[in-house]
């Protein structure tokens, strides 16, 4: 008796055939197609323009560094809808923009020699006197690879980014003031110049400027 | 029905434990930074500051399944200051021959002492987005801005800053020993 062959029919419906095709399509091309390199964010390269040049006489000689968190936040579109005020007031959602930025700063304290003056550094036989100008911040340094951003919801515009990092200059001068920086440059730069002045065989050196940051023992101590 | 247990199981309980030691080991770098003294001394003398600008241009076309591109912008001001690090002068540096009013000071090449990019001095100048990308976070300005600083650190060779700096150090040093008598005054760097 001779055996019957089944017949097996597949019936594929156009719409999964279509799809099919489309897929197939999509991977041919994906396979197929030339190898770029990785489009990514292209800096684009810029010459520096030298826009002035200034002499400088400055004897640094203290520096203050810290790490400060910026945070800054602010409304935005849903948060101002009668939606963003039942989640922020009636569940107690934070629904507002969040900046959170990590800031590392410096801030270079010292004497600036081109303020004095010929009368203020006198030579007299073996002895010195000299009157060094008040120590002053000379740079407040916070630069872009100083700032990281460790949060960010929401869309922050360049002002608003700028005003929250300018925000980092203030704290840190608080930071150096309350250190003392200024007097720490001072006495620095008085060590500085009597290293120099020593070596150069005078044996008497003399300050007679302090500023008013300095605390000089009165004649009867 | 066995197989399917396992899955949930690995999604349950594997994949979040991993998660969770990715995110306590990232946590542990993060405060593991060096030691750093809020005051430090230094002894650099700062010479010569240039001011210099920088057009900062950035093109994002993105990956091939984003559609448009996207194009950002700035200017900035730099200074860079200059000079000659004096922490390591000693008394043995400054040579003196009285009788003939010579001194010879050695002092080391100059260096890059500060970049200092205020925040305050970088323009947004234009910003373009196409519909279909997001604009520009502030953590992808930060990273164009920061290849910006780089780029500017390294063109300091090629701007003559350091050179600039050794010759108002000579001018410098020479005015100094002037003042305490001596005729010749050679300034060496080492």
């Amino acid at each position: 008796m001779k055996k019957e062959k089944k017949k097996i029919t597949i019936t594929v419906s156009p719409t999964v055939l279509l799809l099919a095709i489309i897929v197939l399509c999509i991977v041919w091309t994906l396979v197929t197609r030339p190898k770029k390199e990785k489009r990514t964010l292209k800096i684009d390269e810029t010459p520096v323009i030298v826009d002035r040049i200034k002499t400088l006489g400055e004897l640094n000689t203290a520096c203050y560094y810290d790490e400060l968190v910026l945070q800054g936040s602010k409304q935005n579109y849903f948060s101002t809808t009668p939606l963003g005020a039942l989640a922020r007031d009636g569940f107690g959602k934070d629904v507002d923009d969040h900046l959170v930025i990590i800031a590392r700063g410096t801030v270079r304290a010292g004497v600036d020699l081109l303020e004095m003056s010929g009368e203020d550094i006198r030579f007299v036989g073996d002895t010195v006197f000299v009157r060094l100008p008040e120590a002053k911040y000379l740079d407040i340094i916070v630069n872009p690879s100083d700032f990281e951003v460790f949060a960010e919801s929401g869309n922050w515009t360049h002002e608003q980014v700028t005003a929250l990092q300018g925000t980092a200059k203030e704290r840190l001068l608080q930071g150096a003031d309350y250190y003392g920086l200024k007097m720490k440059a001072y006495e620095g730069a008085m060590d500085a110049v009597t290293t120099l002045l020593e070596a150069s065989g005078y044996s008497f050196i003399r300050f007679d400027h302090s500023p008013s940051y300095i605390k000089l023992p009165s004649p009867k101590d | 029905m066995r197989r399917t247990e396992i899955i949930k199981a690995v999604f349950t309980l594997v994949l979040p434990a991993m998660l969770l030691l990715g995110c306590s080991r990232k946590s542990a770098k993060d405060t593991n930074a060096d030691g750093l003294e809020a005051i430090t001394s230094v002894k650099e003398l700062g010479l010569v500051e240039y001011r210099v600008r920088k057009i900062v241009k950035a093109d994002d076309e993105g990956e091939w399944y984003k559609i448009g591109d996207r194009k950002i912008l700035f200017s900035c001001t730099a200074y860079l200051k200059a000079g000659v690090d004096m922490s390591s002068f000693t008394v043995d540096d400054i040579v003196m021959d009285r009788s003939n009013g010579k001194v010879s000071i050695t002092v080391p090449h100059a260096s890059l002492l500060t970049i200092n990019i205020p925040s305050s001095e970088v323009r947004l100048e234009y910003d373009q987005v196409t519909l279909l990308r997001s604009s520009f976070s502030a953590q992808e300005r930060n990273l164009i801005l920061r290849q910006g600083e780089k780029s500017i650190r390294d063109s300091v060779p090629s701007l003559g800053i350091l050179e600039k700096a050794e010759e108002n150090a000579r001018l410098f040093f020479e005015a100094l020993f002037s003042k305490m008598g001596f005729t010749t005054v050679e300034v060496i760097f080492k």
